[in-house]
């Protein structure tokens, strides 16, 4: 198709834009497409952050913003030799690069290690802290907050494993982050102080320390704000690692023949679990200064009543933290399970039952049950 | 870690299980942690089989009311030889941390027999209701 040359360019101002050419296929009948996303080796498209590829190996730009930047002084000024360029040394493979980022809104634009690469969100104030340090309920569960009534979320991947980010980071790091934690427990609490004999030189002493800074803002949080949120994150933490413990030391003392085998083993296992979980929860809440024998908003294996029927009723989940119900349990429950549907008729009507299982049992061990319409 | 100075939110006291229910739930923390009962995870490093049956003890006084004084001494008692077998047997490799396991199962039937009993009786927990506790 044939236009002309004002058309062309009003065309062509309308792409820039905002990437749509208007002015139709070119000469040779080819349409021309905008993508943003190049990869820097050889110019080809590539697919955009959350493509079937992304998470894989595709290199990609560093957004929009920066391409529309970079875009621009390509088209006034010379394009860039590599040369031009900082590269990342560990990128470099046989002349190649290789699993690289662009980063073309720095000075000099500089390519890096996809390995190494920052989060492209952090730099934008995102609230990617609150993935290694959630606080709410909402952070743990991705999509918690959309998810419609009776709908079931998994727990995100490594959300729990405090050793893990830790093993990748460094000992001023790991300072910095306590110190953080003192000073948010500082704004609740004026007067906190944390003493401690030296800084851990261990990863379990140093988790051990950011645990116990973690549980001091939550009791804090709820002592003086009466805000649960935090309370329920820590809740949930520590019932997973505890449950992963108990299942452990449990099978072990399973095939020593230490545990009263009445029914089954699995029963006998089961068991075990639930009542180590329990003590060890209130023994966790008990060092914080927490109540959790039914005269606060937590409680651990309590009667809460259901009044809905013609005669009382109740339930005893393993936790209660506010309108958050938690059970601890080797076989998967959901709302056909009457003990699930049962937290969700008592009294003080859960938002949410929360199963938690020991992570050796697979993917899928954890998970949040939203609260369905329940007639009452 | 030592903070309990300025810091309100850390009790120094050990926790002491306080009805018939934690302490059922708190012998499957002696099953597990026996003979040694060391921590770990190092959370706890103050954490040993004198600490723990201290715990256990102090939680067969909360309730010996509830108990009877027979329970309540023959609960004491088996608490004592099993502690015991277990610091007998502190590599675990000498059998007596199994007869020790097997004491703890005797102090579970006691506990869970006076749970059944207060129930069958309609006695009411410390909340007004009926549970066992």
């Amino acid at each position: 198709m044939d236009i002309s040359a004002q058309d062309r360019r009003r065309a062509f101002s309308h792409w820039m834009r905002t990437g749509i050419w208007s002015g139709g296929p070119d000469a040779s009948g080819i349409e021309h497409k905008f993508n943003p996303y190049h990869d820097p080796r050889n110019g080809q498209f590539t697919f955009a952050p959350g493509g079937p590829r992304s998470l894989s190996h595709v290199v990609i730009s560093y957004g929009h913003r920066a391409n529309s930047r970079a875009l621009g002084l390509a088209r006034s000024s010379p394009a860039p030799s590599q040369t031009a360029l900082t590269r990342d040394p560990a990128v470099v493979m046989d002349g190649q690069l290789s699993q690289a980022v662009y980063r073309p809104d720095e000075s000099p634009a500089r390519i890096e290690s996809a390995s190494s690469s920052r989060n492209p969100r952090a730099a934008r104030g995102s609230n990617s802290g609150a993935f290694r340090d959630p606080m709410t309920l909402e952070q743990v569960f991705p999509g918690l907050r959309s998810t419609p009534a009776g709908g079931i979320v998994a727990l995100a991947d490594n959300l729990f494993d405090l050793t893990g980010p830790l093993r990748a980071a460094n000992a001023v790091l790991v300072q910095n982050w306590t110190n953080q934690l003192v000073n948010q427990i500082r704004v609740l609490a004026p007067g906190y102080r944390y003493d401690s004999f030296g800084f851990p030189q261990t990863l379990q002493g140093q988790a051990n320390q950011l645990n116990h800074l973690r549980w001091t803002r939550a009791a804090a949080f709820l002592r003086v704000k009466g805000e649960l949120r935090p309370i329920e994150v820590e809740t949930l933490r520590f019932m997973q690692e505890s449950a992963d413990r108990a299942y452990d030391i449990g099978l072990r003392k399973l095939r020593a023949g230490r545990l009263k085998v009445r029914l089954s083993e699995q029963e006998a296992l089961g068991n075990f679990v639930d009542q180590q979980v329990r003590a060890d929860m209130r023994e966790r809440y008990a060092l914080f200064g927490i109540r959790s024998d039914g005269a606060g908003p937590v409680r651990v294996n309590r009667r809460e009543n259901d009044s809905s029927g013609s005669e009382l009723s109740y339930r005893r989940p393993d936790a209660r933290v506010g309108a958050i119900a938690f059970d601890v349990t080797l076989t998967p429950k959901n709302l056909q399970t009457q003990q699930v549907r049962g937290f969700f008729g008592t009294d003080f009507r859960p938002t949410h039952v929360i199963i938690v299982r020991p992570r050796q049992l697979g993917s899928g061990h954890t998970y949040v049950i939203t609260r369905p319409e329940l007639k009452r | 870690m030592n903070d309990t100075i300025d810091n309100p939110y850390y009790n120094p006291e050990p926790y002491v299980p306080a009805s018939l229910s934690e302490i059922y739930d708190f012998l499957a923390v002696l099953l597990g942690g026996a003979p040694t009962f060391v921590d770990e995870t190092g959370f706890y490093p103050e954490r040993n089989i004198d600490t723990r049956f201290h715990q256990l003890t102090e939680a067969f006084a909360k309730v010996r009311k509830k108990l009877g004084e027979d329970r309540y001494a023959k609960l004491i008692d088996l608490a004592a030889r099993a502690k015991a077998l277990f610091v007998a047997d502190p590599n675990d490799d000498n059998g007596k941390t199994l007869e020790g396991c097997k004491l703890i199962w005797e102090i579970e039937d006691i506990i869970q027999d006076a749970r059944k009993r207060r129930v069958k009786a309609k006695l009411k927990d410390d909340e007004g209701e009926v549970t066992g506790d």
